[in-house]
């Protein structure tokens, strides 16, 4: 009951709560049915019981905010339904049509009471979300652009985005690592939450890393496994999509779900709907540049045999046609020699003879003419004998006269020329020696008298008698015109001599040097 | 052998070979040199499916540098 004091009615705080609790339950008695965006949904493990918070925006604004409450059993209800239909928990962020009654605590105060939770009403959301999704991406122009990048030839470097201990990724690995052919890939785990609303923060994070590295990787595989249908909805986020869709090299996905494909799927260059699909799409890349590795292989093998034996059939047959064409010119030139030799061997046969006889008739002839010749001559040859003695004897006799007569003259007039010579001879030589001995004296006479002037010549002499050699670079100076002031000059006297510089020149018959 | 050649390389030029040898474009002359070429081609490509290759080691170093980069 309030006081009343000096005129003035109080009301505890208690007394207030109570009436306004009063008034409320009063005014709101049944249940009703709210939208709002459940910015966040607040569960408590421990208890089990949720205290969400309730808003709703206008224009980014916040224009209404009431807190609520959902019990544990109610929560576990809903969730389930939530499950169900929209495949995504009750979660934060979501717009939800909610069934809620009106309550009033002293010492919580206001807040709802929800006993429901309508899951269709929030699919719609979530669809609506998706294509805003879809249409601003493509409004940016980006929609294509992972898919637009051109895929390497071998995708062998594979940055995995994944859950170090999820399925899907054990699945992935086996598959390529097991692989039966040999293959190597290589890869790097990125690990990353891919469930619920941290997973859009977390798988962003990881692809900026591979982006750092992106020279180092030829694609980039998203993979999530065995988390069955539930907590897609961050893969229709706008800022995840926009990431894949933008990345500088191909994002390949491998979620592994069945039904509608999420907006990052759709981005991605290639979405596998599973982890082990996705292994096995990189696995026939490595097929399709193997097999051609294969064929060339045996076209190779095939065609270079093949091609050798061509030319080898090719070479082969020239050669046989080659002797062919041999043999017949062989055979064709041999024909001709050998017709062309019974040719000549008659005609030589027939020459032969003709010379033969011919030859016979000039013997004859010969024969008949030198015998002629011969009879000639020996009777030629018979005279001119008989004449030649004749001569012989008459020209003996008188030779030998002369011979005698010449001979007794040549002796007389040798000892006649020899004593005359001898006296000749003696006289020579006495007069030669004779000759030489005044020739010799007169000749002394002259060397001593020059000796003579040739001592008044010597210019120590000279010097003696006080003259002295005035020298400039060597040269005795005749002329003082060729001497300059400042010039060194070196005078020469009988004993010794004096270095000097010109102070005065003049030029003139006579000479003057200073000290 | 030529770790410089990217296996895109390598495949275009073993393409190229195997074609002008089904074709019978190859003389004779040419022929060897081509097979050789063509095998060390096939050995480059299929060591590049099955070969281990350090670059994956690299970009862990670089992660561990950069990581203990921003701690310092």
């Amino acid at each position: 009951m309030p006081e009343i004091i000096a005129e003035k009615t109080i009301f505890t705080l208690a007394e207030v709560a109570r009436s306004i609790q009063k008034t409320l339950q009063d005014r709101y008695r049944s249940v009703y049915w709210i939208k709002a965006e459940m910015n966040k949904l607040n569960h408590y493990s421990h208890s089990g019981h949720c205290y969400p918070e309730l808003l709703e925006k206008k224009d980014g604004k916040v224009i209404a905010e009431i807190r609520s409450t959902l019990w544990k059993g109610d929560y576990q209800r809903i969730n389930q339904h939530f499950l169900e239909l929209t495949k995504e928990p009750l979660k934060n962020g979501i717009r939800v049509l909610l069934q809620a009654s009106i309550t009033y605590d002293p010492i919580h105060g206001l807040s709802l009471h929800i006993v429901d939770i309508d899951p269709s009403f929030s699919l719609g959301e979530l669809e609506r979300e998706k294509q805003l999704s879809i249409e601003t991406l493509k409004s940016h122009g980006i929609f294509d652009n992972n898919k637009q990048l051109s895929f390497p030839l071998l995708p062998k470097r594979i940055a995995i985005i994944s859950v170090e201990t999820s399925k899907g990724y054990a699945d992935f690995l086996k598959i390529i690592d097991g692989n039966p052919y040999g293959y190597y890939f290589e890869h790097q785990l990125f690990p990353a939450l891919l469930q619920g609303d941290k997973s859009v923060s977390s798988i962003i994070k990881q692809l900026k890393e591979v982006a750092k590295h992106a020279d180092h990787f030829d694609v980039v595989a998203i993979i999530r496994g065995g988390g069955g249908e539930i907590g897609l909805s961050s893969y229709n986020h706008l800022d995840l999509a926009t990431a894949i869709a933008t990345f500088p090299i191909p994002v390949i996905t491998g979620i592994g779900h069945a039904t509608n494909e999420t907006v990052s799927e759709m981005v991605a260059y290639k979405n596998a709907i599973t982890p082990s699909e996705l292994a096995d799409y990189l696995m026939q890349h490595f097929h399709r540049f193997a097999q051609p590795i294969t064929n060339a292989e045996k076209v190779l093998q095939l065609k270079t045999k093949q091609l050798l034996r061509e030319k080898n059939e090719a070479l082969e047959s020239t050669i046989k046609y080659f002797r062919i064409s041999t043999l017949n010119i062989v055979k064709h030139h041999k024909q001709q020699t050998s017709s062309l030799l019974i040719y000549l061997l008659q005609h030589s046969k027939y020459r032969l003879a003709h010379v033969r006889s011919t030859f016979r008739q000039n013997e004859n002839q010969l024969l008949v003419q030198t015998k002629h010749v011969i009879i000639n001559g020996q009777s030629n040859i018979g005279h001119l004998a008989q004449r030649l003695k004749r001569e012989n004897v008459h020209l003996g006799k008188h030779f030998k006269n002369n011979l005698l007569q010449l001979k007794d003259r040549l002796t007389a007039q040798v000892e006649l020329t020899s004593t005359e010579n001898q006296s000749v001879l003696k006289d020579a030589e006495h007069r030669l020696s004779l000759q030489s001995k005044s020739y010799l004296q007169l000749k002394q006479k002259d060397i001593g008298s020059w000796e003579r002037h040739l001592s008044l010549l010597d210019p120590h002499q000279v010097l003696k008698r006080g003259y002295s050699i005035t020298l400039k670079a060597g040269k005795a100076i005749t002329d003082a015109s060729t001497v300059n002031m400042g010039n060194q000059i070196k005078t020469i006297f009988a004993f010794g001599e004096v270095q000097s510089e010109v102070t005065f020149v003049k030029a003139s018959k006579k000479t003057d040097t200073h000290e | 052998m030529s770790n410089q050649l990217s296996y895109t390389a390598a495949f275009e030029e073993l393409k190229t070979i195997v074609e002008e040898i089904e074709d019978g474009e190859i003389t004779v002359d040419d022929l060897s040199d081509k097979v050789k070429r063509a095998a060390l081609l096939i050995k480059i490509c299929k060591s590049k499916l099955t070969e281990t290759e350090a670059d994956v080691n690299k970009i862990l170093e670089d992660l561990d540098r950069e990581g203990t980069g921003e701690e310092s």
